[in-house]
């Protein structure tokens, strides 16, 4: 239809705008790419400036210019694959549409190619989620959408000044937003994928290491959010880097276990090498009946609130006694629950859990492998077991006996212990005596298992921070833990903390507390207490903003909004019932933006104005409209011949008028009050 | 109550508006549907909401290009004859009676002889744009002349006028007709290399005693329909408000009687209608009196606006 419009040559101010907002839109992504990206783009804009400032030619204007153009554009794809691979992932997509857009742009030339560059300039603003969907990145969305609009309305208006593009864009955004919550919420929501997704389709931060290296000492400085090649060998130090959020956890009525019951389960460990610990392989696992869990005391009811890591594992309140109803769970006989897929996306479960539990205390399926040590290794510390073993009459004694150990030797909690050699246990519990929980939780097993005690080591987060602006309780990737568990005769598995023995602080105040100073606030204010406060407050009300963002809008889906729509009254939502009340949504939103837009009357501030408009509206409802062209004396002339039982009043009420408008007597309220009283009937 | 206001509301819109997406407006809403299933391919919340958000301007787009052509009233005025090839200027005043102003206003023109076919949209490919509006200002009315081609001598039936916008954003396109419903005398085409004939040897002293003329000044006479534009005494206007024609006497008594046979040595009907009514023109600017004479029409020498247009009239009728 608008085919004749299609070859207008767009206005050099449209054009300048159009970069600007193509510039704008991507330089996020410069951030995530390689510098070639950022080059490639800063180069072709470049370009097309030269061309608007100094007239240098553009690929339309030679030929071989645009040789070189089609060139630069293949290399760059080539480029794409080579950095990327064969298979066109986030990454490569995003490279790949950044590049282009920018090549386009030198390439525009008529109305069609300001179109398509905008839409690509809509392909790219949806893109910047897929590495971040904080709130700053929405803000900065919205910014975006009213640039390419406002680029959309100079395409087609030239001499559209820039106070007048962006205040048309602003409020058509503004005005669109009602549309855009309805949508959102009442849309029914499609789990997906629909078609296969690439490997690299989300970032997955650090978690839980599937296995314990002891010794190594992790780099200082490695990301603290990292792909997922680092997380197959980790070890907990390094998470203790990281300020990632594992999990949150709203408890129901906002009861909280005690502090030092926070023990949030994972994997359990078993098999050692002497330096690695790993779990039991997948053909010793069993799950039916495998364990037989006593309760006692009130259970505990959350929803946990789990970030993707990838990993089938879901953490749970040790001990979970009751399994979350949506989704496919299973718990194994040691205790780990299991999700039967890996946790790819934010995901929300419902527990409920006792903190008083005996676990297994008749028997227990892996006794054997709880006992078992490498022959050969670790002479001294099978030494210590030894003589501490004879010294002591009972299991529970010999427990004691080598917390006692830990506690009245020097040995030391520390963040960044110094590297193991050798034998790690030994070296461990005779020299360097410096750890962390992995260090603990490990020689504290050996130590078990080398006097005949079942134990085995318990990975997984301890304590968490309790924001009290919304009451849900945060777990980092540095609240990180491992203890160990063993297991007596009639009291089952026992939880017990080694790292508790030599830091209390630990396990009774969190993590926190044991970092440094500037992990906590920012070095600036750290020495004023008041300002502390005030930036822990702000941060308190922050995240809470920020968690409620991510359980009610980042990981709205079909879930969610289930549950939204049910806490909004509706009672067991389905699709029907969402297309009825989205139909009657977006007819209210239409007739308000019907209406704003339609709103034709203007007001007019003067009264006597005001009132005369009034008096010719009555008249034309019975038929005498005022014509453009009529003054108000010939207009009454009309009136009175066609109304002419109404003869006095229409002349009373026009000489009125006239007088006030050209004589400006006082004679105003008299002539409102003829108005009011004037009631024609036929 | 409701049924009321409705019919009231109709009677107030002079016109209808048709809305329909442009071919922008369609791969916009691809492009939307693209990203919707990208969005739910990835699980991609803050995607959603993106795409939502487009939606939510496509809508109120199309509410502010409804706005933009609703609010406009028009008044047409009365087309002017005019030579063949020439355009028609056909006065058009439009009255924005919004708050604010109209903008990027597109006026198109089908001819009556092509509004047939039972395909509505098959003629949007037949408009030809005339007319980009000026920004209308806010509640303001303004005088535009409207072009619209000519190109055949004779009465022609003025079409129908299309007044369409994409503003704002050019996805959606929003327009109106105008039916004008008014014919126009179109007069042929002035044209020829032909030299004037040589005056008139007639002498038809009956009607034309007193050698009115343009040589001379001879004085005023109260104004008559039909005298001269260039012959109105303007300054005497001024002074007492009488407007009067400037009288001039005519010693050589230059009278030009043009007559079809003039012309046959043309090869066609057109060519020599055309150099008929160029020498007419030609006469007419000279201030010569003149006549016409036509295979089944004479017309006798007279001078004046009336009629030239009388004269013009005739050759632009001749056979029809």
């Amino acid at each position: 239809m608008a085919n004749k419009r299609s070859a207008e040559i767009p206005s050099t101010s449209s054009i300048h705008w159009l970069m600007v907002t193509l510039t704008i839109i991507a330089i996020p992504h410069f951030f995530y790419q390689p510098l070639w990206v950022a080059a490639i783009f800063l180069l072709m804009m470049g370009w097309r400036l030269m061309n608007s400032w100094h007239g240098w030619p553009l690929p339309a204007d030679k030929r071989l210019l645009k040789v070189l153009h089609s060139i630069g554009a293949i290399l760059t794809i080539v480029l794409v694959f080579y950095s990327y691979g064969i298979t066109i992932g986030r990454d490569a997509g995003v490279a790949l549409l950044t590049t282009m857009a920018a090549f386009k742009m030198v390439e525009v030339k008529n109305l069609r190619d300001v179109y398509l560059s905008c839409f690509m300039g809509f392909f790219l603003i949806i893109t910047h989620f897929f590495f971040n969907q904080s709130i700053p990145i929405v803000i900065l969305m919205l910014v975006n959408v009213i640039l390419l609009t406002s680029c959309l309305i100079t395409a087609n208006e030239s001499d559209s000044s820039i106070k007048h593009r962006l205040q048309q864009s602003t409020v058509m955004v503004l005005q669109a937003m009602p549309l855009m919550l309805l949508l959102f919420v009442l849309f029914p929501r499609i789990s997906g994928p629909i078609w296969g997704l690439p490997n690299d389709a989300m970032d997955i931060p650090d978690s839980l290491p599937d296995s314990m290296t002891l010794g190594e000492v992790p780099p200082q400085n490695s990301a603290v959010t990292g792909m997922a090649d680092n997380i197959t060998i980790g070890n907990i130090s390094q998470l203790i880097q990281s300020d990632a959020i594992a999990f949150r956890v709203k408890f129901d009525n906002n009861q909280f276990p005690e502090r030092q019951d926070l023990y949030w389960r994972g994997p359990v460990l078993w098999h050692t090498d002497g330096k690695r610990w790993l779990p039991l392989s997948d053909n010793q696992k069993r799950y039916e009946n495998g364990s037989k869990i006593h309760v006692a005391g009130d259970a505990f009811s959350y929803s946990m609130t789990l970030e993707p890591h990838d990993r089938r594992w879901l953490f749970a309140l040790d001990f979970p006694t009751a399994y979350p109803q949506t989704m496919q769970t299973r718990l194994s006989a040691d205790g780990e629950l299991n999700s039967s897929d890996p946790i790819k996306q934010r995901t929300q479960y419902q527990l409920s859990s006792h903190t008083e539990y005996l676990f297994n205390p008749q028997n227990d399926p892996y006794l054997q492998y709880g006992l078992n040590l490498p022959e050969d290794r670790h002479p001294r510390s099978q030494q210590l077991a030894r003589s501490l073993l004879e010294k002591t009459p009972t299991d529970q004694a010999y427990i004691e006996a080598v917390l006692n150990y830990f506690r009245q030797q020097d040995f030391s909690y520390s963040l960044t212990p110094p590297a193991l050699r050798g034998d790690t246990i030994d070296q461990f519990l005779f020299e360097s005596r410096q750890g962390f929980c992995e260090h603990y939780a490990a020689s504290f097993t050996v130590l078990m298992r080398a006097a005949g005690i079942p134990a085995r080591i318990v990975t997984g987060y301890q304590g968490g921070e309790v924001n009290p602006v919304d009451q849900v309780l945060t777990v980092r990737q540095r609240d990180a833990h491992a203890w160990t568990e063993v297991w007596l005769p009639q009291q089952g598995w026992i939880r017990i903390d080694p790292t508790a023995a030599v830091s209390s602080e630990r396990v009774d105040f969190g993590i926190r507390d044991l970092l440094p100073a500037e992990r906590r606030s920012p070095a600036a204010i750290a020495n004023n207490d008041r300002l502390v406060e005030l930036w822990q407050s702000a941060k308190n009300n922050w995240d809470a903003l920020n968690s409620a963002w991510e359980m009610w809008v980042v990981s709205y889906g079909p879930d969610r909004q289930m549950q939204l729509l049910e806490k909004l009254g509706m009672h067991q939502p389905d699709w029907e019932k969402m297309i009825r009340w989205l139909i009657i949504g977006i007819a209210l939103i239409f007739g308000w933006i019907a209406w704003t837009t339609l709103r034709l009357k203007t007001i007019p501030q003067d009264r006597v104005q005001r009132f005369y408009q009034k008096f010719c509206l009555k008249l034309a409802r019975y038929g005498v409209v005022r014509q453009p062209h009529e003054g108000p004396e010939d207009f009454s002339r009309r009136a009175q011949l066609a109304l002419p039982q109404y003869q006095q009043q229409i002349a009373m009420i026009s000489y009125c008028y006239m007088h006030l408008r050209y004589r400006g007597e006082a004679l105003e309220d008299d002539f409102i009050e003829s108005v009011k009283n004037f009631r024609p009937h036929r | 109550m409701l049924r009321q206001y409705w019919q009231r509301w109709r009677q107030q819109q002079r016109y209808r508006v048709f809305i329909l997406p442009s071919r922008y407006g369609l791969s916009y809403s691809i492009l939307i549907v693209v990203m919707l299933l990208g969005a739910i391919n990835y699980n991609n919340s803050l995607g959603h909401l993106l795409c939502f958000l487009l939606v939510g301007v496509g809508h109120v787009a199309m509410h502010h290009s409804y706005r933009n052509v609703r609010q406009l009233d028009y008044q047409l005025g009365h087309a002017e004859p005019v030579f063949c090839q020439q355009p028609v200027l056909l006065p058009l005043n439009l009255t924005n009676q919004s708050p604010r102003p109209i903008r990027q206003l597109d006026i198109a023109y089908l001819p009556s002889t092509s509004r047939s076919g039972w395909w509505p949209l098959k003629q949007f490919s037949r408009y030809i744009p005339l007319y980009k509006a000026p920004q209308l200002a806010a509640e303001q009315t303004s005088l535009h002349l409207i072009p619209i081609p000519t190109n055949k001598r004779g009465w022609q039936d003025l079409g129908r006028l299309r007044l369409s916008s994409v503003y704002p954003i050019g996805l959606l396109l929003s327009w109106f007709f105008i039916d004008i419903q008014q014919r126009v005398l179109i007069y042929p085409r002035p044209m020829g290399s032909k030299p004037l004939p040589p005056p008139s040897a007639i002498e038809d002293a009956g009607s034309l005693q007193h050698q009115q003329g343009l040589d001379d000044f001879a004085g005023f006479h109260r104004y008559r329909v039909g005298d001269a534009r260039q012959h109105i005494a303007w300054k005497a206007l001024a002074r007492d408000g009488i407007l009067r024609t400037k009288q001039f006497s005519s010693p050589s008594g230059q009278k030009m009687l043009f007559n079809w046979d003039d012309v046959a040595d043309l090869p066609d009907t057109e060519a020599k209608l055309s150099q008929l009514c160029q020498w007419i023109l030609t006469a007419d600017t000279a201030g010569m009196q003149y006549g016409l004479i036509l295979p089944k029409q004479t017309i006798t020498i007279d001078s004046g606006d009336q009629h030239r247009h009388f004269c013009l009239q005739s050759l632009a009728l001749y056979g029809q």
